[in-house]
């Protein structure tokens, strides 16, 4: 066995996920330099995705549909809403255009979510009611080591802890802050979501993003 | 629709779907969920355990699909490995709460789903005829690697043959699948 064919023997180990970290590093700094492994070592990763189709053939029930692509809008819907409140930390336009939002409460959620798809960003009520109050909750997590917990198992759990503590949001809103993009948690200070919690109190309502969207924009 | 098309309009659809086109969402999980389900049905042998990991795993490639990295591998290697990860991950929670022995999925069933299309078929004839060219070694060392989840000593151990030569055989074995399989892969 030759020094390049045992790199392949550690990269086919970590096609199929067998190497351990000092293999991996191992592998990693070989592969940096060895252009021939590295193309090698992607053919194997392809090779696994022949080696998938030698499982039969088959199909799961019709209803699966619905439900997945279902989650999947109300996630991208939920990144929307972030994206959106990012942008307008860094827009002076629509920073100008949300602020007197803050006076009509009641009109509030309607208006940001028109105002978000003008900017491109496209999310319903429900949805910025929901990153708003996942926000809220994942922020109160943090100081609550059995919600923190919770919120680590990322699934059915932490939806209902939420609902128990009056933030009512869906797995997928809470998934998007918590994703690592950037998330909600990191636009509002800790002040600002104890608005948000404080002001629907049991629910933190639209009419409190709305006010703490107003809030934020006033200077 | 197999190959170097698949691995580039797959790429298209997650670009798309980065983006926020959710139309794209769709084509992706229609392109791949029948064989995201067959892996993880033919892994945990049990249709409602095969359900839960493509749900896991599409939940994953959506929250993920903006860390997806090209340079990595293809669209399909990297929704497959998904769903081969949950589907073990699966099977040895539950083999673990029911101290069953390495179960359903392991054996080499070959019963393809009535409603499977004439193009998975295919695809699924195609890879069998090419692991059938490898010598037994070889394929049975990618089939307990990949859908058993076995370590290499294990697999050692099982087919009583030494370490060195399962690593040997694994290698040699992906490359000849691929190369048989060619840009259908």
């Amino acid at each position: 066995v030759n020094d390049h064919d045992r790199f392949l023997e550690l990269g086919a180990a970590a096609a199929f996920d067998l190497l351990d970290d000092a293999g991996h590093r191992e592998l990693e700094a070989h592969l940096a330099g060895c252009e021939a492994c590295r193309a090698a070592c992607l053919e194997m990763e392809e090779a696994l995705v022949a080696l998938a189709a030698a499982a039969p053939p088959a199909r799961p029930a019709p209803g699966l549909r619905e439900r997945m692509l279902a989650q999947g809008r109300t996630f991208v819907a939920a990144l929307a809403v972030l994206g959106f409140w990012r942008r307008a930390q860094s827009d002076t336009g629509l920073r100008a255009a949300l602020h007197p939002l803050r006076a009509d409460a009641a009109g509030t959620p309607d208006a940001v979510v028109e105002m978000a798809a003008g900017a491109g960003f496209t999310f319903t009520r429900e949805d910025l009611a929901g990153v708003a109050a996942a926000s809220a909750f994942w922020h109160r997590a943090q100081s609550d080591p059995a919600l923190q917990a919770a919120l680590a198992a990322q699934d059915a759990d932490a939806v209902r802890l939420g609902r128990a503590a009056g933030y009512r949001f869906a797995p997928e809103h809470l998934a998007a802050v918590t994703a690592g993009t950037r998330g909600a948690r990191d636009e509002l200070s800790d002040a600002e979501l104890d608005q948000v919690a404080a002001a629907g109190t049991p629910l933190p309502t639209l009419a409190a993003l709305g006010d703490v969207i107003g809030r934020r924009f006033q200077d | 629709m197999a190959g170097l098309n698949e691995r580039q309009e797959a790429l298209d659809m997650l670009m798309r779907l980065r983006a926020g086109d959710t139309g794209a969402m769709d084509a992706l999980y229609d392109r791949f969920t029948p064989l995201l389900y067959s892996v993880a049905l033919r892994i945990t042998g049990r249709a409602a355990d095969a359900e839960d990991v493509v749900q896991q795993t599409w939940t994953q490639a959506w929250q993920r699909a903006r860390s997806y990295d090209p340079a990595r591998g293809s669209v399909p290697a990297w929704l497959i490995r998904i769903a081969r990860t949950r589907g073990l991950d699966l099977r040895r929670s539950l083999a673990a709460r029911t101290r069953h022995e390495e179960s359903a999925g392991a054996q080499d069933t070959d019963r393809p789903d009535p409603a499977a299309s004439v193009a998975e078929r295919q695809r699924h004839e195609r890879v069998r005829a090419a692991l059938a060219e490898l010598h037994d070694g070889q394929r049975q060392v990618l089939l307990l690697a990949y859908f058993d989840g076995l370590a290499q000593s294990e697999i050692a151990d099982r087919i009583g043959k030494p370490l060195g030569t399962v690593k040997t055989w694994t290698r040699r074995g992906l490359a000849q699948l691929r190369e048989r399989m060619g840009e259908d892969a």
